[in-house]
């Protein structure tokens, strides 16, 4: 029984993923991403059946879950690959990644609490910077939903790569290096594969960021929890 | 041979995964076994106790299959949208907000500093 989930729940994962890549490539928008439309067509197929084929699915996905933690140890080889861009852009990468960390954190708990965002959402809200993999972690370690992790940090990179260059380049922030950094730190992957299709060194600050920007959040929530606990 | 190589740096992977998170679980502390194996991989390399190449091709293939292991924990938002019934605009008002104000401030200083980088 156990087995026959598991088969099926990868086999509907894959087929899903592979017929909205295909949806993606016939439409050309950037936005619709083969996730989004995954996850919109996946959750509106599961509230419409009973709930029972929902539970079978969870129960199956237990071995892709597991994948991920290899996946996300498999994040240290392209960071390892644009090591020399950091030793090159040291302290300009540093900057970028603490302060629009720490700035956008702020600004979800600071409006967090002004329009009264129940706990829940404020911790997965306060993931929405940090590479998918990752958060998934830190949502276990910091007790939110693995659900609203996913579309909060989601939302993040498709939004970021949107909105982020034409709002940097009214700004005048036209410096490749400073754009790719603001891409990969506010946009993790998302905004890293946009400051790619601008420029390749673009896109090695933005892998950079993104990776810094895990692992200074990720640090942050764990030195957090063994305060708070 | 190709396949052989992929499979067998899967494996490595998978064991340095299963590592760490014996590690976690052992020490209990609070520390997500997948950010953990990234640390430890990131040392190997950086430290050069494991060349590239015994990992480049298990990890490519991870990569590339990663958007589709979202799924899973994308499809749970069904489950839980019940904790945003009521909390929608204000969530969807915190994720843009902090967005936008994150992307002016980091771009704002990351521009400042490769001007000064230059000079």
């Amino acid at each position: 029984m156990r087995a026959l989930e598991v088969a099926g729940a990868t086999a509907f994962t894959a087929a899903l993923y592979w017929a909205c890549s295909r949806v993606q490539r016939r439409l050309r928008n950037s936005l619709l991403h083969p996730l989004l439309l995954s996850v919109v067509a996946g959750g509106t197929l599961f509230s419409l059946l009973p709930p029972v084929w929902l539970d079978a699915y969870v129960r199956g996905s237990g071995p892709m879950l597991w994948l991920l933690g290899p996946a996300t140890a498999a994040l240290a080889l392209p960071f390892y690959r644009r090591r020399a861009f950091l030793a090159e852009h040291p302290w300009t990468t540093v900057l970028a990644v603490v302060v629009g960390s720490a700035t956008t954190i702020g600004v979800v708990w600071a409006l967090g609490a002004l329009l009264g965002l129940p706990g829940p959402l404020l911790r997965a809200a306060s993931l929405k910077s940090v590479t998918l993999p990752v958060a998934l972690g830190l949502a276990e370690l910091i007790r939110t939903q693995p659900g609203l992790t996913t579309v909060c940090v989601f939302t993040s990179g498709l939004i970021g790569s949107a909105v982020g260059p034409p709002l940097l380049t009214r700004l005048g922030v036209r410096s490749p290096v400073a754009r790719g950094l603001v891409l990969g730190t506010l946009s993790h992957a998302i905004g890293t594969a946009r400051a790619l299709e601008e420029d390749a060194l673009s896109g090695a600050a933005g892998v950079v960021a993104l990776t810094l920007a895990a692992l200074l959040i990720g640090g942050g929530a764990i030195v957090l929890t063994l305060l708070l606990r | 041979m190709q396949a052989l190589r992929t499979g067998l740096q899967l494996l490595l992977l998978g064991a340095l995964f299963a590592a760490c998170r014996s590690a976690v679980a052992r020490s209990g502390l609070p520390l997500p076994a997948g950010l953990l194996a990234l640390l430890v991989l990131l040392a190997l390399l950086l430290t050069r106790a494991l060349p590239e190449r015994a990992v480049r091709s298990g990890a490519d293939a991870l990569l590339r299959i990663l958007p589709a292991l979202f799924l899973p924990p994308g499809l749970g938002v069904v489950r839980e949208l019940h904790l945003v019934e009521g909390h929608g605009l204000a969530l969807a008002a915190v994720l843009v907000g902090s967005l936008v104000v994150g992307q002016l401030v980091a771009g704002v200083v990351a521009q400042a500093a490769v001007q000064r980088e230059r000079r």
